[in-house]
């Protein structure tokens, strides 16, 4: 039974991992409407400027630094991941030895309740 | 003092993670990736202090023959082995992202691996031996199997041309946000480790007290 704990827990752990793993993340992370508010508010409502161009330069500027930012998040968090599932399989099977030997002292409790005279 | 030592090791845990994900720097060239250093590094020097823990217990044990000693040395290597653990799976994930491939037989990664192995090794051994004998076996590889510990360190030196990690000094030019969250980072899996040894020999010498009073009934 314990070992189907452990089972379980690594499943869980190796479900939410593919989830993310598999979600399709955009290049650009920046939505497109955030883009277009950030450059009104530096413009204002100067009509000076073509917007349409610098809306074309402010969003390629953004893709290239963002080029591959998701790629780097996804191994950043699969590594902590990793560490925490280490760390907590590591705690759990230490919870199921002290469960081991709890039930080790109650059965010894237990024969000699059963030993001593009435 | 029982539970101020687990409390304390949560907080600076937390305070790690703030100072990693919060405060430290973002390297110019792997950016967001390199983060995974602060406990990927940490992991690896905390390993090789339960190791060396191992070696030191080990020697006691051969002089004094004394039950907790070896208790100590089984349980730090069985730690060590899961630090390890970590190093081994957080490098390839790393690698995969700066070098472009999960795994390169380069001798920082390959004397890892051997350490790895040979740790794994000692406790194959410790189950394997009477019981008689496994204490002073295991005794005698814990102290042999620490010497691959300074060929782990040193072997970016030692294999200078061969090498993908970079050399062990550029630590110290780290910027001063990067290396005191390093710095916290490694302290926070010490304690971790303080924390679970400490669990894990009360486990074992409870256990060892509860098998001689089953002897002896």
């Amino acid at each position: 039974m314990p070992k189907v704990d452990f089972i379980i827990i690594f499943l869980v752990f190796a479900t939410f991992l593919a989830i993310f793993q598999l979600t399709p993340s955009p290049d650009t992370l920046i939505p497109e409407e955030r883009i277009e508010t950030a450059i009104s508010d530096v413009l204002g409502n100067e009509i000076k400027y073509d917007r349409a161009e610098i809306y074309g330069i402010v969003v390629k500027v953004v893709e290239l630094l963002n080029e591959g930012q998701s790629r780097r998040i996804k191994y950043l968090i699969t590594a902590y991941f990793f560490v925490w599932l280490i760390l907590i399989l590591y705690l759990f099977r230490l919870k199921q030895q002290y469960t081991r030997l709890h039930k080790q002292i109650q059965r010894l409790e237990t024969s000699s309740d059963q030993i001593q005279p009435k | 003092m029982k539970t101020l030592l687990p409390l304390a090791t949560v907080i600076i845990l937390f305070l790690s993670l703030y100072l990693v994900f919060g405060y430290a720097d973002y390297e110019k060239t792997m950016l967001e990736v390199q983060k995974i250093f602060y406990f990927h590094v940490s992991s690896a020097f905390t390993s090789f202090l339960a190791f060396a823990v191992t070696c030191v217990c080990s020697i006691i044990y051969l002089v004094k023959r004394n039950f907790k000693a070896d208790l100590i040395a089984a349980n730090s290597a069985e730690l060590g082995l899961v630090f390890a653990t970590i190093v081994l799976t957080t490098g390839p994930i790393w690698a995969k992202s700066s070098w472009n491939t999960w795994w390169n037989w380069e001798p920082r990664l390959t004397s890892t691996l051997i350490l790895w192995l040979t740790y794994a090794g000692y406790f194959i051994l410790r189950n394997s031996a009477s019981s008689a004998q496994k204490k002073r076996f295991s005794a005698v590889f814990g102290i042999v199997a620490f010497l691959n510990v300074p060929i782990v360190y040193y072997s970016v030196k030692l294999w200078q041309s061969s090498s993908l990690h970079p050399p062990t000094t550029t630590r110290s030019n780290l910027a001063e946000s990067m290396r005191s969250a390093w710095l916290i980072s490694w302290f926070a899996l010490t304690l971790i480790y303080i924390v679970l040894l400490k669990m894990r020999t009360d486990l074992g010498i409870i256990l060892h007290r509860l098998n001689n009073m089953q002897a002896d009934r």
